[in-house]
């Protein structure tokens, strides 16, 4: 009963947070500011046919402007992301350190400072907040009590994922509610299947309480 | 009320209004825990599908296209052919409106998804062995995809599972497959996140304001728990451990040891070695029947505090469904060391109100049954079919039941406690007012099952129980104060003292009721108020009849008109018996009117189950 209880007070509780914040602010659409820009054609010299033709299995083609320029952006068929100048059809080195702050700052909405970046490659070493698909990244951490992070693909420059702490509240929250206390994502490990059991002979015995309750309540009445 | 009554009160009318969402989301919770997610995303019959081809022409450069401006422009192969999605604004996820236009990346001529593709992409994705049976463009909103803001590609099959296959039009991608399965997990889901308008959200006020209810239930909960744990009340039991208890009988002044579970209550302890304690409400802490004395100096539970006075409480007295044996070695009772079952025979029964029955009975083989006035006792009412109305109901009582449907209805059966109505110490017999219980659809169980007793008719009934009785102090007068059936113990007090024949204080009777018909006993009392000069009869009716010359309205302006007089600094016992609300506001009258607790007696026919 006791366990139940404060696994009910935690199901309530995450419960609560999760329904309360918008999933917009979660997510932190509000973070970025609005960078669409139009392509500039006259500045693509470097055709589809020619991109297709030097990089024949690539796939997801896209052209689009990154920084004021238009460049385009594929996956190799090993699975990575690659950046190529639309301009003069090279390719673009990977994003050095400077390159990932001018571009995390130039999309970033708020006006604080950078307070850390580093670079993530190895699976084994990243947070659990990304994915390894989007690996390599950038993790750029600006100096905001809610710690907002862009992560900016190495090869392609492009932010992959941004994280803030309601987020990662959000995600606490989850596992808290799915009882899963290790990985996140697992809904139907045994303790919650437990749990879910005995909390519904919890409520149900509660509702027969209560049924009894409210009859013999009306039973004063009716004296 | 105490701040943990306080909480317990928030926790019960919490429950009502989020009790029923709460069971709805453990099932539903229960169900994403056990289900198969494979299959109840729909995925059953779903297999990812390579659009992707080999260019065998030269592409159109895509600024030859109706040059438009755009935001991005992707090369995108559909079923192996290329084309140009020219993206004019892109939202932050796929399901929200999108303004993309397709072309063909060889001809550049503008490109729609039209129904054979649409249908070629599904089969493709579609494992089962079933043939599409319909394909139509759907315009938002799309109800199997509530959050869908573009129109979107539906392809049924004709499978047992009735799956559509939705495809995107601007990408040519498979958005989903819904069949019964993910029908029945979409459900789920929008009955836990509330989504009674299929808004496909979990961010609106309804689900906000249960979840906010639900958080103070855990937490009025836990507060709750965490209470009871500290008074003792709840632990983890362990083996049954007994444990030898001295029990002291203050009615025999006998003492028995008894060997007794440990980790029980003192009541459910004595009872299962044949002593019962009084107990209305079973061992829940709401009756306050099941006085014991201890003197040894034990802790006082929120129970006790409440239902007892605090004088009770430092002489010593606790109550025996709130404390465990395990704590304790010695205690006293005023309970009859074993209670008694009999078989009653029913001898006479008549109405003697429009709802009160007089129910007499005698004792199998004779037997006498001892009691103290004011006693009750627990019938056995079996389960079975009742009828709704009385059969032999008076001519003249037949306008009141008019409301009341005839026919029958079926119960479980139970045990009901009834008062026992006179005292009777010559006669053998055993005298009860039921009053007739009614509800919208049914009458009460207990009410119209002995209310239907023919002469003849046998009964087990256990006790009597002794909770409600006449003091043995030295006092100037007791005031009787009754309503109703609530009349039936206080009839049985009347008499007792009438037999004592004690002259040496008053006795009053303040009865309550609507009219002259529901004035039981009422000649009774006259009668008995001429003969006894300490018997003072005051009935008093809320809705008399034009010929009606006593007292009108309620036994609380009656009180309020005596109290000064009665309270004129002599002792006066008052013994309340009647309906709930009856039984509160006096109790409030004469406590604001400066009398002691100890000297308000209660009878509360609501305290039973
Ligand atoms: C110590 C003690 C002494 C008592 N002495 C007497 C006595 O002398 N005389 C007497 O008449 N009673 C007495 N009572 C009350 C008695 O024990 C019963 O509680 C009472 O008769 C009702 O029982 P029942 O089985 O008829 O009704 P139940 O079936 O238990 O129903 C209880 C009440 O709820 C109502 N109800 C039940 N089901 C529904 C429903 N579905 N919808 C709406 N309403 C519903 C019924 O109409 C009734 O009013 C005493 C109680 C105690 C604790
Ligand atoms: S049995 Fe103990 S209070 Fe009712």
């Amino acid at each position: 009963m006791v366990v139940v209880g404060a696994q009910f007070l935690l199901w309530a509780i995450s419960g609560l947070y999760m329904v309360l914040m918008n999933i917009h602010y979660v997510h932190g659409e509000f973070l970025s500011v609005d960078s669409r820009e139009e392509l500039i054609g006259r500045e693509v010299n470097y055709s589809f046919d020619s991109l297709v033709r030097d990089n024949p299995k690539a796939i997801n083609v896209e052209l689009t402007m990154s920084s004021g320029h238009p460049i385009y952006r594929f996956v190799t068929p090993q699975g990575h992301g690659a950046a190529v100048d639309a301009n003069t059809g090279e390719r673009i080195p990977p994003v050095k350190e400077h390159q990932a702050r001018q571009i995390a700052k130039y999309s970033y909405a708020g006006n604080d400072e950078i307070s850390h970046v580093k670079l993530i490659s190895d699976a084994s070493l990243k947070p659990s907040e990304i994915s390894a698909r989007h690996l390599p990244v950038w993790q750029v951490t600006f100096d905001h009590y809610s710690a907002p992070t862009f992560y900016v693909n190495e090869y392609t420059g492009e932010i992959v994922t941004k994280r803030h702490t309601p987020w990662r509240i959000f995600d606490w929250m989850w596992r808290l509610h799915i009882m899963d206390y290790t990985e996140g994502e697992n809904v139907s490990n045994l303790l919650f299947i437990l749990s879910a059991t005995t909390a519904l002979a919890a409520g149900l015995t509660g509702i027969i309480l209560l049924v009894l309750r409210l009859r013999s309540d009306f039973a004063k009445e009716a004296l | 009320m105490s701040l943990l009554g306080f909480t317990k009160s928030i926790h019960k009318w919490v429950s009502i209004a989020v009790g029923f969402q709460i069971m709805i989301w453990i099932g539903t919770g229960g169900y994403f825990a056990l289900v198969d997610h494979h299959v109840a995303g729909g995925n059953a019959s779903k297999t990812s599908v390579n659009h992707q081809g080999v260019k065998t022409r030269p592409l159109i450069p895509w600024m030859n296209l109706t040059g438009q401006s755009a935001e991005s422009v992707k090369l995108l192969w559909i079923l192996e052919q290329p084309y140009y999605q020219v993206i004019h604004t892109k939202p932050e996820h796929r399901y929200q409106k999108h303004y993309v236009q397709l072309f063909n990346a060889y001809s550049g001529e503008p490109f729609v998804l039209t129904e054979p593709f649409v249908k070629k992409i599904a089969n493709r994705s579609y494992t089962g062995t079933a043939n599409v049976i319909a394909v139509s463009l759907v315009k938002p909103p799309v109800r199997e995809l509530p959050r869908e803001e573009n129109a979107v590609w539906k392809v049924s099959f004709d499978d047992p599972s009735h799956t559509n296959v939705y495809i995107d039009k601007n990408y040519g991608r498979v958005i989903s497959h819904i069949d019964d399965d993910r029908r029945l997990r979409d459900l789920m889901f929008r009955l836990h996140f509330m989504d009674y308008g299929n808004s496909g959200s979990f961010n609106h006020w309804l689900i906000v304001s249960a979840a906010g209810l639900t958080l103070t239930l855990s937490v009025t909960g836990i507060v709750w728990l965490i209470a009871l744990f500290k008074s003792g009340l709840l632990r983890v039991p362990l083996a049954k451990n007994r444990k030898q208890l001295s029990v002291r009988h203050l009615a025999s002044g006998t003492t028995s040891d008894l060997a007794l579970p440990k980790a029980d209550t003192i009541l459910h302890g004595l009872a299962e070695a044949g002593v019962f304690l009084p107990s209305r409400c079973g061992g829940g802490g709401t009756c306050g029947a099941c006085k014991f004395k201890s003197s040894k100096n034990l802790p006082q539970t929120t129970a006790d505090q409440d239902l007892l006075s605090p004088e009770q409480l430092n002489r010593g007295y606790r109550l025996a469904c709130q404390h465990f044996v395990s704590g304790i070695e010695q205690i006293e009772i005023d309970a009859p060391q074993e209670v008694q079952t009999y078989e009653l025979t029913t001898v006479e029964t008549k109405f003697v109100t429009p709802f009160i029955k007089e129910i007499k009975f005698t004792a199998a083989g004779g037997k006498r049954v001892p009691y103290r006035a004011g006693a009750y006792m627990s019938f056995i009412i079996p389960g079975g079919t009742n009828f709704i109305r009385p059969k032999d109901l008076p001519q003249h009582y037949e306008r009141y039941w008019q409301q009341i449907p005839s026919g029958t209805f079926t119960h479980q059966g139970g045990v009901r406690h009834y008062s026992l109505a006179t005292y009777d110490s010559l006669d053998n017999k055993l005298i009860f007012n039921v009053r007739w219980q009614l509800h919208e659809s049914a009458a009460g169980l207990g009410s119209s099952y002995l209310g239907a007793l023919n002469v003849g008719d046998k009964v087990i009934a256990s006790g009597p129980f002794s909770d409600f009785f006449a003091s043995e102090n030295e006092v100037v007068r007791r005031v009787l104060i009754g309503a109703g059936s609530g009349l039936a113990p206080l009839r049985a007090i009347i008499w007792e003292q009438v037999e004592l024949g004690s002259d040496r204080h008053e006795t009053w009777l303040i009865q309550g009721a609507r009219n002259e018909d529901e004035l039981a006993y009422n000649e009774e009392f006259e009668t008995l108020s001429e003969e006894m000069g300490n018997f003072f009869y005051l009935p008093t009716l809320s809705s008399p009849s034009c010929n009606w010359e006593g007292k009108q309205g309620y036994v609380q302006q009656v009180i309020l008109g005596q109290i000064k007089h009665w309270l004129n600094g002599e002792v006066t016992e008052f013994y309340l018996c009647g309906p709930s609300k009856m039984m509160i506001e006096v109790e409030n009258i004469l406590i604001n009117s400066g009398v002691p607790s100890e000297l308000i007696f209660k009878d509360d026919f609501s305290s039973g189950r």
